[in-house]
């Protein structure tokens, strides 16, 4: 639930390559004294875009994620990051169909902003910077090379409000 | 707990790619806490590929600058109930001030559009 606590902080980073390994930092901000949710969005490009609608139940995953504090063994999420509008096309032989809607411009999907992931995790003083890394699995599934952005939003608790 | 009602607030028309539609939104004066917020438009796929948003109310920024508004949207296979993104806000000086973006996307051309933002509100207990 949003209130005056719980903020929203976006960090954005563009992907290249087929299987492409990209680092990310994400600086918290002064007043953050736990993170609570986690979400992603990836707006695919025209090349996988078209893969994906010619495929009758694509793959769900644009790729995998984890981030971590300071070491490489100081990992406290790793996930991956759902491709959304596999959600939307999986709906399409149900038979779910928006008026107006064609293959190409449905505008059904079962997901809502209520559900982004919750997680739990506290933040030390010791620790203002989460280090991310990301790696490709939507440029290899749809075999082109195909610059992406994904985009991660954190829901963080504020102190002292 | 007050009466729920929900109230819609229109943006004005996005007539060109790449173009912002601003408003201010005044909120019943009898709002008790705003508990529930939805995006949708005229032209569904628009919102869902090109949009982003910043909603601020009281002044203090609810949803942050460049959010993507397919985050705020609710289609036909979620329960109605389920809707509304949950939120929990005291009105302050009663006025929304929403910032919508349209930004280039590969995959959906640009039609003119209109945003439409939906408000759950709980009113005053002795609010008619």
């Amino acid at each position: 639930m949003l209130s005056r606590q719980i903020r929203i902080l976006k960090e954005s980073f563009e992907v290249f390559r087929v299987e492409d390994r990209r680092t990310f930092d994400i600086t918290l901000p002064c007043d953050v004294y736990k993170v609570v949710g986690i979400n992603f969005v990836v707006n695919p490009g025209n090349g996988n875009w078209n893969k994906l609608l010619a495929t009758p139940w694509p793959e769900n995953t644009a790729g995998n994620i984890s981030l971590r504090w300071h070491a490489p063994g100081d990992v406290f999420l790793q996930t991956t990051v759902a491709l959304e509008m596999s959600y939307e096309m999986n709906h399409g032989p149900l038979g779910i169909v928006a008026p107006g809607g064609t293959l190409a411009k449905r505008t059904e999907f079962w997901y809502s902003g209520r559900n982004y992931r919750p997680i739990d995790v506290e933040i030390d003083s010791n620790h203002r910077v989460i280090h991310g890394f990301y790696k490709d699995v939507l440029n290899k599934l749809g075999r082109v090379e195909e610059a992406y952005t994904v985009h991660v939003y954190l829901y963080y608790e504020r102190t002292g409000q | 707990m007050g009466k729920i009602i929900r109230k819609r607030y229109d943006l004005p028309l996005v007539q060109n790619a790449e173009d912002n539609a601003k408003g201010d939104f005044e909120l019943d004066k009898h709002t008790a806490r705003v508990r529930g917020l939805l995006l949708t438009s005229d032209r569904d796929e628009m919102l869902y590929h090109r949009g982003t948003v910043q909603i601020l109310l009281n002044g203090e920024e609810v949803i942050p600058d460049e959010y993507h508004t397919k985050l705020l949207m609710s289609g036909l296979g979620v329960a109605p109930k389920n809707r509304y993104l949950p939120m929990d806000h005291a009105p302050g000086n009663g006025i929304l001030k929403a910032i919508y973006t349209d930004s280039n996307s590969a995959v959906q051309g640009f039609d003119p559009y209109t945003v439409s933002i939906y408000l759950e509100i709980e009113l005053e207990e002795d609010a008619q």
